[in-house]
């Protein structure tokens, strides 16, 4: 592991390595500072322009991208009370109640020492866990993997929530819009109507540009924002007493993190309502959570820290996307020609200690970049709307565009625009959809080798009579029946942890927080 | 079907809410999706020669679940509607990342300026095989800033400006992308 682990920092710490990153890092702080424009709306954005670069280079971009946007998008949850993320939900409690109390600063200080604390110590989890992981699915063969996929599909039920039906719709949508192209068995084109644009499938990046980009960018304009809550650079500073009431809500949001970031399509959303309700339930200062309390702030965002490297264990190891923004970098790896996977750690063993490593260094980037630069970054709230989405449309079809210097990719944007706005519009979850493109080839791919291996036995006598396999299933299945159970044995629990979480993200604010933020804040263009 | 009965003495007959018709369309469009694709499916074999899955397994049950889903989803919604006084619920989405839940809100105009916006989008992707697509580009974001958004013609000409000078650098010098120029490429004009 070390002599892997020293080539894979050796790896990234290249100058041209160390240059991607943080232009990574600042491109997904400025993301994830304009409303919306959360990390895989980024990522989907910026694949296109990594296409020229290594895939190291480019994965490291990209991660940076990643990383960035999650603290970028609590600044704008902080002043604007407007996440960027909806990981960054849970910021506009407490962190949009402290800026309203004159302490923005203080808020925005706090909020990146606890994410990169415990990112910091997330990435070390992460390193010892990945490959341990990696190592007992080394052995995995068609029926495992078959079961693994499965588990990637039951993670469209966790990615969907509470909204269990258009989850699974989305979903299948997902997985049947993948079905388009030749297909993987025999060779046969499907759905493509003579159309040979279509023999490869729906392009992914397109898609993804489509649906996060453009469809965010016109449900943007169908919502207004508030004005931002100014914030100085002397504001920063913390007070002893700050630090001391954060120590605790670290340790705890980073634990709730990494183990919830773990588990596959948990994501880091609810990693920080997680952490939220562990701080209403064990901090001392539990009465104040809701009114500015430093607690709630710390505790998401570390939580979120967390869990976005730990989003990466089943990613690597088993080619299984922690959460949406995870779900497109899974499908930047493929568009690289890398199968993300136990194998991934044997064959190349430079990439992913590299990009393990280029964590660590974005970290500290992004703790350069966003601890003293905060009131700079926020000064982007400032540019008009106006400007800015023009800007994002010209991007989005360039991009697209770059991809296949063809014509079609623009079209594919542009259709996947109109889908992603409806979608927005009728509270349909991306999440399903996305993991339904990536996991469903992956899964029939799986199927299909399955099935030749077994012959006429039949599939389940394949799958059932590997011990690995069934773990994997009864761990889907653990996935899939949990949160129901969980939810049905504790109903009331369930709605009091809601009550203060009602808030909608990309909403100006939500429940107790919608009295306070008034109407006449808004305005349709900044 | 009444729903007055449970209404207090002397105030107004409640009436029954409107369906959710936006659900219930994109619920519908979903579905008619999905029959579509199992219909369409039917030419791909099931299975292989030696036994094997084959070309029109997936799509066929997944097209086929999609379409139960749906339609499980409608009867939900109309029994919903025929049972309660109170408001169909639809379900918020809290997936894992990206949703935003924010259909309530809306900003005056959007609408007209969502149309804008659009056919906007729209004539510039069918003008880029004729005037090229950084001119296309930059004509679009002059236009939705000074037209659409009414800001000032310099302020927007020199956004339009920047856009162009910067998307030609990031794209057609470092990345080296082949962009297309329309009727302004030379190798038209020389032959």
């Amino acid at each position: 592991m070390w002599e892997n682990l020293a080539a894979g920092a050796a790896a990234a710490v290249t100058p041209e390595n160390l240059l991607w990153c943080f232009i990574g890092a600042v491109l997904g702080t400025v993301i994830g500072i304009l409303p919306g424009l959360g990390s895989a709306t980024g990522v989907a954005i910026l694949i296109p322009v990594t296409l020229t670069l290594s895939p190291l280079t480019a994965l490291i971009m990209l991660a940076g991208i990643y990383h960035g946007a999650q603290f970028g998008s609590t600044t704008t949850a902080i002043l604007i009370a407007t996440p960027g993320e909806s990981s960054s939900v849970v910021s506009t409690f407490d962190g949009y109640q402290m800026a309203r109390k004159g302490r923005a600063g203080q808020a925005l200080a706090i909020s990146t020492i606890g994410a990169f604390a415990a990112s910091v110590v997330s990435l070390g989890f992460l390193m010892l866990l990945a490959p341990s992981f990696a190592r007992l699915a080394l052995n995995f063969g068609p029926p495992e993997m078959l079961a693994i996929m499965v588990l990637g599909l039951a993670t469209i039920v966790v990615f969907s929530g509470k909204a269990l039906v258009p989850g699974l719709m989305m979903g299948l949508l997902g997985i049947l819009v993948a079905c388009v192209g030749v297909d993987v068995g025999s060779g046969t084109p499907r759905y493509t109507f003579g159309e040979v644009n279509l023999f490869g499938g729906l392009p992914f990046v397109e898609v993804m540009i489509g649906l996060f980009a453009l469809g965010e960018l016109l449900n943007q304009l169908h919502r207004g924002s508030v004005t931002p809550i100014r914030t100085r650079f002397r504001d920063l500073l913390l007070t002893r007493e700050d630090l001391r009431r954060s120590v605790a809500p670290t340790v705890r949001g980073g634990v709730v993190g990494f183990l919830l970031g773990c588990l596959p399509g948990a994501g880091t959303t609810l990693a920080s309502f997680m952490a939220y309700g562990a701080e209403k339930q064990f901090s001392r200062n539990r009465r104040e959570l809701g009114t500015g309390a430093i607690e709630g702030v710390v505790a998401p965002d570390a939580a979120t820290g967390a869990a976005s490297n730990a989003n990466f264990v089943p990613t690597l190891a088993l080619g299984v996307p922690g959460g949406a923004t995870t779900a497109v970098l899974l499908g930047a790896f493929l568009v690289y020609g890398i199968q993300p996977g136990p194998m991934l750690f044997e064959q190349q063993p430079v990439l992913v200690w590299g990009l393990l490593f280029s964590f660590l260094v974005g970290s500290f980037m992004l703790l350069v970049l966003n601890l003293p630069l905060a009131p700079v970054f926020a000064q982007i709230l400032r540019v008009r709307y106006a400007f800015m989405y023009p800007l994002i449309i010209a991007t989005s079809l360039l991009g697209a565009y770059s991809v296949k210097n063809s014509m079609f990719s623009v079209w594919v944007v542009l259709v996947f625009g109109v889908v992603g706005y409806a979608m927005k519009r009728l509270d349909l979850p991306m999440a399903p959809l996305v993991l339904g493109l990536v996991i469903g080839p992956l899964f029939e791919k799986a199927l299909v080798q399955t099935s030749a291996l077994a012959g006429d036995a039949g599939i389940a006598s394949l799958v059932l009579t590997s011990p690995a396999a069934i773990t994997v299933l009864a761990l889907a299945l653990v996935l899939v029946a949990g949160p129901l159970l969980v939810a049905r044995l504790r109903p009331q629990r369930v709605v009091e942890d809601a009550a203060p979480e009602t808030v909608t993200v990309g909403a100006p604010a939500g429940d107790d927080q919608t009295d306070r933020t008034t109407r006449t804040d808004r305005q349709g263009d900044r | 079907m009444s729903t007055t009965t449970s209404a207090p003495a002397g105030s107004p007959p409640r009436q029954r809410p409107p369906r959710p018709v936006a659900v219930l369309a994109s619920t519908a469009v979903v579905a008619a999706l999905a029959a579509a694709a199992l219909v369409l499916s039917a030419p791909y074999p099931f299975s292989n020669a030696d036994g094997s899955i084959g070309p029109g397994a997936m799509p066929r049950v997944v097209s086929g679940a999609l379409l139960l889903v749906c339609l499980g989803r409608l009867a939900a919604l109309e029994l919903t509607h025929r049972r309660t006084a109170a408001p169909a619920v639809v379900a918020t989405t809290s997936d894992g990342e990206g949703a935003t839940g924010d259909g309530a809100q809306e900003v005056p105009g959007a609408h007209r300026k969502l149309l804008r916006v659009g056919a906007t989008v729209l004539v510039t992707a069918l003008a880029i095989p004729f005037a090229g697509l950084l001119l296309s580009l930059t004509a679009m974001t002059f236009f939705l800033a000074a037209v659409v958004e009414k800001q000032p013609v310099v302020r927007s000409a020199v956004v339009a400006g920047a856009t162009f000078v910067v998307t030609y650098l990031v794209f057609g010098v470092l990345l080296r992308v082949p962009l297309p120029l329309g009727v302004f490429d030379p190798a038209l004009w020389r032959s």
